[in-house]
């Protein structure tokens, strides 16, 4: 069985899962209690807690979702953000018209040791479930436009006051910058404090690193060419000479 | 109630565990007396993990961020009213009215009575301070004469030559990677044949471009005058800063791989701190640590000599008092640092025989408080530099720290940073990130194309865009530092407070202090150097200082008032200056004090002057003399 976010319209808890509502599955066996939660509350409004549910962490393609959706907000490349990440099929090189569509129960959300990307989904899951879901949502309705990043980035930048947007789009707009914080950073900066921080930005802004682990994961000194500070990788003296590439940092 | 350490009667009594305490106590122990260590907070720890794991989960990675006490209570910064053993932290020389206002005892533990914040912090645990940077700079030879030479200040009553083996010892035991040849410069020489234990660690990246830039042709006397050098300075070398990080494997410890992170902690321990000659001292078998334990009086016998040391111990940071008791020794050595020295010699009053405090019939115990008032500024470098990489400081300009200018205007160094803005804005990476994901202009590097100075900033965004940007900014960016010598002043002053105590109901220091006009007439020169420097280097400064930074001063510099402010270096130095005259300081040269023959007071606490090197060698060169000295006069054999 597979769990797909549906491609649009309202999100109720049994669209998740593409097979009837309370059919045991082996998906719905494998995941245990969380899933049979989301199946057994259909029709719940989208704020309520049984909902958090409704993206599952130990759903494949919710994980390949969330890596996707990762991956084009922050600018590094999935298979960095998740070793061992893979789309099936994978895109054709050189690309064909039309590419053949993704299949989200063949892909592979990486297999890596260190696996920060399973602790951010969960976080984020249990900070902002509704929100979490209109995201992963956006990336399964773009996953075979032409353009995925620009179409997904491109829902996300507007003004807060642009009248055509709904509240869920802005509070979206800025869960998606927590969680491009989240991977730079190893840190939690949550969206209410985001948007205060646009209102008035001399505030001193509020954050918690998520776990040691996640600060020894962040990007945003890799993308400096360099480690996070207390966690380097590198060999005496190579300070003394400029670093490689950009590239093969990421 | 007493405890264990009290039923014998050790050869040496030592008061804390840092760089003074822990090496006298290895050469005791190595001589074969029996030592005891009291330190007044946790013990060294069997691993590094606890400290790893507090710096990682810390959101202001401050120098004090790994160690204990815990610097966050419940309800924001702990209490300092409810700690056993209290420490100073950068988080409370925040502006009043603010989290972490300096003037506010319930979050500082230091009760500042100003003009100016005391700007440097300490730790209180075995190991003494271990978030230095590692630097082992000798001082120059007229550092220890600024009276005799230039004067001003006050003299050493020892020179450089009486130091120069010393240095080499200290080197030796905390293992310094260095080039000799290097290291010539401002008077100082070795003896023949002398070596650094290890290679030199080799510059950054940074450091490379700063030389290039500042060298590329001759310099002028129009661009160098203002430095009063009394020759023409047509050069201005960047030189390799000694270290005590390894180069190689050096006495069971892994060559430095680079963390970018000696202040607050190295995670490997490439970086030499005391826990290591600690554990050589306890391995000895005749020297024993006894950890939570606060020295709270020395007590004076009637023949004037010291009797014992009273103290108290804890269990837990804000728990209750476990036990007292008091430790008898021959010999004792008092190594907490220039403000917990003071502090304990001032609160043993024993009763009121010695009102005054203990060793303080000069009335000097205390004063002469001094830093190194570290003036810090930064800019974007037109070309990437690449900072971030390597250990957090590999070069320095030293070569203008000593001539004629003396007379008239506080010395300088210059420490050139490899951590981009880490130390500045506000901490980044976290700050530059969060203003091109959010919008905000926070670094000042999101400005609107108008170049206007809003804190709103001009971009945010998301993927490719984001990585390009933030490479550009982060691998460009320039960080340096000017360590400037401070003078000696009476009134720069460790006090005991009369109303504030820490959680074992001890009083608290409370500390005056403030700048002299010589002191800032050194930030004024460091001001037109960092001037030059930019310009050579093609800088655009992004220096900013906060209009309610306490720190914040101004000074008339060509015509124009230009805000100034310093950050604390760590050097914290002075309150028990050693001379030779008793009626003007507190020890003699051997850190004896004048007034008790079986009582040594060592630490940076002791030195006249502060020069503008960083003071852990000298600290370690006097402690291994001191050691010396108690065991051929104090214990002949």
């Amino acid at each position: 069985m597979s769990s797909t976010l549906p491609q649009q319209g309202p999100i109720a808890p049994d669209a998740l899962e593409e097979q009837p509502v309370g059919a045991v599955t082996r998906r719905t066996v494998l995941t245990g209690a969380a899933a049979a939660t989301a199946a057994a509350t259909v029709g719940a409004p989208l704020d309520t807690p049984a909902h958090a549910h409704s993206v599952d962490p130990n759903s494949r393609e919710h994980m390949v979702l969330f890596v996707l959706l990762s991956s084009t907000l922050t600018g590094i490349p999935a298979d960095k953000l998740a070793p061992g990440f893979r789309l099936a099929p994978p895109p054709t090189s050189p690309p064909t018209v039309p590419e053949p569509p993704i299949d989200l129960a063949k892909s592979v959300p990486g297999s890596d040791p260190v696996d920060v990307k399973r602790e951010y989904l969960t976080w984020a899951n249990e900070k902002h479930p509704s929100g979490l879901e209109h995201l992963l949502r956006l990336v399964r309705t773009n996953l075979n436009a032409s353009d995925r990043d620009r179409a997904i980035i491109d829902a996300l930048r507007f003004d807060d006051g642009d009248k055509s947007k709904t509240a869920y789009d802005v509070d979206a707009k800025y869960l998606a910058r927590s969680i491009v914080l989240m991977w730079y950073l190893g840190a939690w900066y949550e969206p209410a404090e985001l948007r205060a921080l646009r209102k008035d930005p001399s505030r001193t802004p509020t954050f918690q690193v998520i776990s040691p682990k996640a600060y020894t994961q962040a990007w945003a000194l890799r993308v400096a060419q360099a480690h996070p500070m207390g966690f380097s990788e590198m060999q005496f003296g190579y300070w003394t000479r400029p670093p490689s590439e950009l590239l093969d940092f990421m | 109630m007493a405890g264990e350490i009290d039923k014998i009667v050790w050869d040496v009594a030592i008061v804390g565990s840092g760089f003074a305490g822990a090496l006298i106590a290895n050469e005791l122990g190595k001589g074969r007396r029996r030592v005891i260590v009291l330190e007044a907070g946790a013990g060294v720890p069997p691993n590094i993990n606890a400290y790893m794991r507090r710096f990682y989960l810390a959101s202001a990675k401050v120098p004090e961020s790994p160690y204990t006490p815990e610097i966050f209570g419940e309800n924001g910064l702990s209490d300092p009213n409810k700690v056993n053993a209290g420490r100073p932290t950068v988080l409370s020389l925040n502006p009043k009215g603010r989290f972490g206002d300096w003037t506010d005892p319930k979050q500082a533990y230091l009760i500042q009575t100003g003009p100016r914040p005391f700007a440097s912090t300490y730790d209180r645990v075995a190991g003494g301070t271990s978030h230095w940077l590692g630097t082992c700079l000798r001082f120059v030879p007229n550092d220890f004469k600024m009276k005799s030479q230039y004067g001003q200040l006050a003299d050493w009553p020892i020179e450089y030559k009486d130091l120069n083996s010393w240095y080499g010892e200290a080197e030796k035991e905390l293992g310094v990677s260095a080039d000799v040849d290097e290291q010539k410069f401002g008077g100082i020489e070795f003896p023949p044949g002398y070596h650094y234990q290890m290679r030199k660690i080799p510059n950054s990246t940074t450091d490379q471009y700063v030389h290039e830039s500042l060298n590329k042709s001759p310099l002028t006397e129009a661009e160098t005058g203002f430095l009063g050098m009394g020759t023409a300075v047509t050069e201005i070398p960047v030189r390799g800063v000694p270290a005590a990080r390894n180069s190689e494997p050096y006495r069971n410890r892994r060559a430095c791989a680079g963390n970018t992170n000696c202040i607050p902690i190295c995670p490997i321990q490439a970086k030499y701190d005391p826990t290591i000659t600690l554990n050589d001292a306890m391995n000895t078998g005749f020297v024993k640590l006894s950890e939570r334990t606060v020295a709270s009086e020395i007590v004076v016998g009637q023949n004037g000599l010291i009797s014992e040391i009273k103290y108290i111990r804890y269990k837990t940071d804000t728990g209750k008092r476990a036990e007292t008791g008091s430790v008898k020794a021959r010999i004792y050595v008092i190594a907490a640092n220039a403000i917990e020295t003071p502090r304990l010699l001032l609160m043993s009053t024993n009763g009121g025989r010695t009102p005054k405090g203990i060793a303080n019939t000069s009335d000097m115990v205390g004063r002469n408080l001094m830093d190194h008032p570290y003036y810090v500024v930064w800019g974007m470098s037109p070309k990437q530099i690449y900072p971030y990489r390597g250990p957090l400081i590999t070069s320095g300009i030293g070569d203008l720290c000593d001539g004629p200018f003396r007379r008239e205007r506080a010395a300088f160094r210059i420490d050139i940073g490899n951590e981009g803005w880490n130390f500045v804005v506000g901490g980044d990476p976290n700050v530059t990130t969060l203003d091109f994901v959010n919008g905000l202009n926070k670094s000042g590097l999101n400005r609107a194309a108008d170049e206007s100075d809003k804190l709103l900033g001009n971009e945010a965004l998301f993927g490719k865009d984001l990585v390009a940007r933030l490479n550009d900014k982060f691998t460009r960016q320039f960080r340096c530092g000017f360590l400037i010598e401070q003078t000696p002043d009476r009134d720069n002053r460790v006090t005991l407070s009369s109303k504030f105590a820490d959680g074992l109901d001890l009083p608290r220091p409370q500390i005056s202090y403030n700048l002299s006009d010589y002191t800032r007439r050194g930030f004024v020169a460091a001001y037109r150097m960092k001037n030059l420097l930019f310009g050579k280097m093609g800088l655009t400064e992004f220096t900013k200082v906060d209009p309610e930074d306490p720190t914040r001063f101004e000074e008339e510099i060509d015509r124009k008032p230009v805000p100034l402010n310093y950050t604390g270096a760590g050097h914290i130095m002075g309150t028990c200056r050693m001379g030779d005259d008793p009626k003007e300081s507190v020890v003699d040269n051997f850190q004896r004090s004048h007034d008790h023959k079986n009582l040594y007071l060592v630490g940076s606490s002791t030195f006249p002057t502060g020069a503008t090197a960083n003071p852990t060698l000298t600290i370690a060169a006097l402690s291994l003399r001191t050691a010396k000295h108690i065991l051929d006069t104090d214990f002949r054999r």
